[in-house]
């Protein structure tokens, strides 16, 4: 009956949770929270003055000057009501995108602090959901609790008022209202089931639909029309019976309640002042005064229980954001740095991204491999026992058939996926995080798909790292791209990715070359390039490379300095020479291989020289013959 | 406003006959619920009134439960329109959504190439449940609002004509008003929309290329990227909160005049002695009842334009005729498909290209002058490159299309001349993949047809060996299969087809055979059920591999939709220069995947 679960330990309460968002900008909450009070005691005002109206009328019994400026005084009322809302709404707006951004903030961060083959543990559309519709959920409830408190105050100065009138009527039509803030709660939480059965039903239509128009061939040729209609009509009548059964329960029961409770409450008041309004103790104007309250004084009611409910959904919401921040993964983190403070840039100057420094460890002489392994959670298939060495300036290359572990190995190394065990030495030094450790200066990295994104092609290859116009063309002739760039309109300037221009296989994995090569790494990894590259395109891409890795060794050695910034072309640090591990199975990448490790089954099945290899591993000459 | 409010009309009388009963009593309801409400306010006079006068006691208690029994009702009548309303239109639209269904069922290949699943779902789906509001919300909302307000008027009119003037007159007003702030705020709304769209869409594209970003070492440039869109969805949402509340405040400083109004009136005439006290609030009371009607009138105005956009979507959807046409005077003969016995096939000089309504420009042909012809029981083996034309050749036979020139024969019956159902009842698919549906392994095998029993479906799938899959499924039959493939390896999934196929029992069978190497256990049982399929049937294969190249009577090589080689198996074998013999030679696995 031990009442810790492992979740427990891993997250706070919704209640903490909201207490911290609440504290990011104390000054602007406080002040949210303080605007709400005239916000909603201002909706006082037109019942009072509404009551001096019928009072003067029930003396007078004609319209008088008095009547005349109670009557502009109602019009002017409304005006400070919209400019005071107007504050408000605007303070919300403040309060609500600030606390938004913060929870985003941590979220996206996170995310870009695991390892980046393995860290989402849903789909991206799944993890959408929860940075967009999460969030706004929690931000939308704040929003709501703020007005609730409003509220609040407007229905504790109401009752003062109406009391003060008359005490009696006052308590009699307090109590339909607490009924009702309880039939709202629970019914809230009954339509949220309802809703989600709702949800359930269009699901299954929509996947049916989907599934028979992918299937349409099929259906025709099994002449199955009618039938499918049949299964079509029926989850079209099941959706709508659970669509009624919401509509029956929000509809009729609580939409029906609240208007019922307000006209059984002015009834109420009719029966218990029947005697008073006549000796003249209750007048017209205080009737005026107790229909309008009370029907704002309901909705606060209805509100009060519909919070109640939802504060139960916020609950899940949190579970949801803190399940997405991964709190178990390495590195681990408390699941409430969700909620940490910073500075969320939503005024001001955006941060700096700061160019990558190279320190003095940073040149590469020499990177060993000792005993990885990974495996793939729930399957067999992973890499085991890899043991290699890279010398500074090799260019090395992986071999192996489909589905012998290359690109795992690749990932392993850079940390895109969290080894299993074994060491990676740089320069002799033990690497920690691997994930953090291989980035540019150090390492750059073209995976087998790579992705643009939809912005300019020269953000595409700088990813925010300032560099000159020579340093750009110098990366896009090595990545063999200036041809594919005379036939953009825009040059670098033309909007690329899933939005903008679509660019073919090739053209995408040579853009994220030339996104590589302008980070002038040490170590150069490419991912298999022969998948979307014709033999020419990677021939000619393997050769401007050793041009490239020759000039910057020339040009390090001219320059007497290496202190400015390596990032541009003229200047350099010495002793230059971009170390190259490269998968492939090209016979033009092969034969360029100072050094090949051949992968069978995730493990090494032999390594060395081109020619050795070919006379001593089997494997090796399958691949050789296979290969054009 | 652009409505197109005859064919609405058409549409929603034509729907909504059915379900007469169901609208009469939706009728009444409203009728009581505006009578209701308007009734109300009327009793509140008579209770003020008797309250200054002298009438006993007792009348003033009987009043006031009178006004809760009435405003109690109207809420209840109000409640259940609501929901007779939602019922009707779900009724009523469900059956346009099947009728749309049908329609798009039945339409050719050349429509479903351009529409995807996707598609299709907003289609049938999306746009109609737009139409749903608009039939619910139509008569209950609008209608409803729009009599309930011109009764208030009406009423007004009766207790005094200046009132019933001040009041038309401020309806007017906050109408015009409304309406007017009302757009005022939509390109915000919109501009709103469109930041969430973009955060969105920036989402989607960092994590899926988290790879791209943690190689280059760019996690702060994505930071500061998110920055920049949290902070445009900011000045959204803010101008959004803003001008949205225009129509609120609008309606605030507006309600506040016809309050102010209706005092005023109300005073002037209690003045001149045309009014009494209780009548000055009555007025006071329809006035509130008029002011929260305009507001539900100005939302409910554009969920109708938005409707209406819907309606032209769907008439669309329901004029695009299908190109193949049912034979309007069938062959006589064609009955004699229908026997349980293999067919005879003929392609005669048969070209075809596909026809794009897009490109408007003529079409490369895909099969330029086919022609063989397949004995009943023969088995014919098509072979060529990925984009020689097999697959439209087979598809030229369920009449997925219909040939350019030329004629496809059955039994030697022009297959344009036979009934769609019967010509396709008789000619049966094997496909490579096998599209699932969410539904049980009954349902996926017979396409939810009820009338095959389990019985028979058990023992086709064991002599399909597909009992050891079967027994391994939690609830046999009754197994619920994911979409798509269902986790099924490609053997089983080429099985199942089998097996659809064998349920169905044609007399001719095309068969697209599994390219992808399976494993030796099931590459068997596959063999097992082409040897069962062939009995007594006649049949067209796309062959991949050379085992079923050698059941083949006659062996068709198509190149580039033209016939490069046809003729018996064993004569093109004899022949050590024909293609069908270089073929062998090379491995037919090499060349033709």
């Amino acid at each position: 009956m031990s009442a810790t679960t492992p979740k427990s330990n891993l997250r706070i309460s919704a209640f903490q949770a909201l207490w911290q968002l609440a504290r990011f900008k104390p000054g602007l909450f406080s002040i949210d929270l303080l605007m709400q009070v005239p916000r909603q005691l201002a909706f006082l005002i037109p019942g009072l003055i509404i009551r001096e109206c019928f009072n003067l009328l029930t003396q007078n019994a004609r319209v008088t000057p008095t009547l005349g400026w109670f009557l502009l005084l109602l019009v002017a009322s409304g005006l400070v009501r919209v400019s005071v809302i107007y504050i408000s709404a605007w303070l919300d707006q403040h309060v609500q995108n600030y606390i938004g951004a913060l929870m985003r903030k941590n979220l996206f961060g996170r995310i870009l602090q695991l390892p980046g083959a393995r860290a989402l543990p849903y789909s991206p559309g799944e993890t959408i959901t929860r940075l967009g519709g999460d969030v706004t959920e929690i931000t939308t409830f704040v929003g709501e609790f703020l007005q609730l408190f409003g509220m609040a105050c407007y229905a504790a100065v109401a009752f003062a008022i109406m009391a003060s009138i008359d005490r009696t009527v006052a308590l009699w039509v307090a109590m339909p209202l607490l009924i009702v803030t309880v039939i709202t709660s629970f019914g809230t939480l009954r339509i949220q089931g309802y809703r989600r059965e709702t949800r359930r039903a269009t699901g299954r239509l929509y996947a049916f639909i989907a599934e028979t128009f992918s299937a349409v061939q099929a259906v025709q040729v099994a002449v199955a029309e009618k039938p499918i209609l049949g299964q079509f009509n029926k989850l079209g009548e099941v959706r709508r019976k659970t669509v009624l059964k919401e509509r029956l329960f929000g509809e009729l029961v609580l939409n029906s309640l609240s208007d019922s409770v307000t006209n059984l409450n002015a009834g109420i008041i009719l029966f218990l002042i029947a005697q008073s309004f006549r000796s003249g103790q209750f007048t017209l104007g205080d009737f005026s005064l107790f229909v309008s309250y009370l029907a704002r004084v309901t909705d606060f009611t209805f509100n009060l229980g519909r919070t109640f409910a939802r504060y139960k959904q916020i609950d899940v919401s949190f579970d949801r954001l803190f399940r997405l921040m991964q709190p178990e993964a390495q590195p681990p983190v408390p699941a409430a740095q969700l909620l940490t403070h910073g500075p969320v840039y939503l005024r001001g100057e955006l941060p700096v991204v700061q160019a990558p420094v190279r320190a003095a460890g940073d040149q590469l002489q020499r990177l060993e491999v000792r005993n990885l392994s990974y495996h793939y959670p729930n399957s067999a298939r992973g890499i085991a026992q890899i043991n290699l060495t890279i010398e500074r300036g090799q260019f090395v290359v992986i071999t192996g058939r489909i589905g012998a572990g290359k690109t795992t190995l690749l990932r392993t190394l850079l940390g895109l996926l969290p080894k299993d065990s074994g060491e990676i030495l740089w320069n002799g030094t033990l690497v920690d995080a691997p994930d953090r450790f291989f980035v540019p200066p150090r390492a750059a990295y073209t995976s087998q798909v790579p992705r643009l994104f939809s912005d300019t092609l020269r953000d595409n290859i700088q990813l925010g790292l300032q560099t000159d116009q020579a340093a750009m063309g110098e990366a896009v002739r090595a990545a063999v791209l200036e041809r594919d760039l005379e036939g953009l309109e825009r040059r670098f300037d033309t909007l690329v990715g899933p939005r903008g221009v679509k660019l073919s296989g090739g053209q995408i994995q040579r853009t994220a070359a030339a996104r590589m090569f302008i980070r002038r790494a040490d170590l150069l990894v490419f991912d298999s390039l022969s998948s979307a590259l014709d033999v020419d395109t990677e021939r000619i891409l393997w050769e401007r490379l050793d041009e490239l890795r020759i000039e910057n060794e020339e040009l390090r050695k001219e320059s007497a300095d290496g202190t400015s910034n390596f990032l541009n072309s003229q200047v350099s640090t010495q002793n230059f020479k971009a170390t190259c591990l490269v998968v492939s199975h090209r016979k033009a990448a092969l034969r360029r291989a100072d050094h090949i490790i051949v992968l069978h089954e995730g493990r090494i099945e032999a390594q060395g020289k081109l020619d050795e290899l070919l006379t001593t591993s089997e494997e090796m000459r399958h691949l050789w013959r296979t290969d054009p | 406003m652009n409505l197109p409010l005859g064919s609405s009309i058409t549409l929603l009388a034509k729907y909504l006959r059915p379900h007469w009963r169901k609208v009469t009593v939706l009728g009444i309801l409203l009728v009581a619920n505006i009578g209701l409400q308007l009734l109300n306010p009327q009793i509140l006079r008579r209770f003020i009134d008797s309250a200054r006068s002298t009438q006993p006691m007792n009348d003033l208690i009987w009043i006031s439960i009178f006004f809760v029994l009435t405003a109690v009702l109207g809420n209840i009548a109000s409640g259940l329109a609501t929901y007779m309303g939602e019922d009707v239109a779900w009724s009523a639209t469900n059956q346009l959504r099947s009728d749309l269904a049908q329609h798009t069922l039945a339409l050719d290949m050349t429509f479903h190439k351009v529409h995807t699943a996707g598609e299709m779902i907003e289609r049938i789906d999306g746009d109609v449940t737009a139409l749903s509001n608009f039939f619910s919300q139509f008569v209950v909302k609008v209608l409803g609002t729009f009599v309930l307000m011109l009764g208030v008027l009406i009423v007004m009119y009766i207790e005094d004509w200046r009132i019933g003037a001040a009041m038309t007159a401020y309806a007017a007003l906050v109408l015009i008003v409304l309406r007017q702030t009302k757009s005022i705020a939509v390109p915000h709304f919109k501009a709103q929309r469109q930041a969430n769209a973009d955060i969105s869409a920036f989402w989607e594209e960092r994590l899926s290329g988290l790879e791209d970003i943690r190689s280059s070492g760019a996690e702060a440039y994505a930071m500061r990227q998110q920055f920049n869109f949290m902070r445009i969805l900011f000045r959204k949402n803010v101008r959004a909160a803003m001008f949205g509340r225009i129509l609120f405040s609008s309606a605030i400083i507006l309600f506040s005049i016809g309050n102010a109004t209706a005092i005023a009136t109300g005073g002037y005439l209690l003045g001149l002695g045309a009014l009494t006290l209780g009548t000055v609030y009555l007025i006071f009371d329809y006035t509130g009842t008029l002011s929260s009607n305009l507001r539900v009138i100005t939302e409910q105005l554009d969920d109708l334009q938005r409707a209406s956009a819907g309606i032209e979507r769907v008439g669309e959807l329901l004029n695009i005729q299908s190109r193949i046409q049912e034979p309007h005077n069938p062959s006589a003969a064609f009955t004699k498909i229908v026997e349980p016995l293999p067919l005879s096939l003929r392609f005669e000089h048969v070209s075809f290209a596909y026809d794009d309504n897009e490109s408007g420009e003529d079409n490369a042909p895909v099969l330029q002058d086919i022609s063989f012809a397949l004995a009943p029981g023969a088995v014919m083996g098509l072979l060529g490159r990925t984009g020689s034309g097999k697959t439209t050749l087979t598809r030229l036979l369920f009449r997925f299309y219909d040939p350019v020139s030329g004629c496809v024969t059955l039994n030697d019956i022009d297959v344009r001349h036979m009934p769609l159902k019967d010509l396709r009842k008789r000619v049966g698919l094997v496909t490579q993949e096998v599209q699932l549906f969410q539904a049980s392994v009954r349902d996926n095998l017979t396409f939810f047809d009820a009338g095959i029993s389990d019985e028979r479906i058990l023992r086709t799938l064991s002599e399909l060996g597909l009992d050891e899959w079967l027994a391994r499924l939690p609830k046999g039959l009754g197994t619920e299969l994911e979409s798509g493939n269902g986790g099924l390896s490609a053997g089983e999934a080429q099985l199942l087809a089998f097996a659809r196929v064998f349920l169905a029992d044609p007399g001719l069978v095309v068969m697209d055979e599994a390219s992808s190497r399976l494993d030796p256990a099931t590459e068997q049982k596959i063999e097992r059920a082409v040897d069962r399929l062939l009995q007594g049937r006649t049949a067209l294969i796309i062959a991949h591999h050379l085992g079923t190249v050698q059941r083949a009577d006659d062996i068709l090589i198509l190149e580039d939709g033209r016939t490069i080689e046809y003729g018996p198996r064993l004569d093109l074998i004899a022949k050590p220069d024909s293609r069908f013999s270089q073929l062998l030679r090379t491995g037919l696995e090499e060349v033709l995947v």
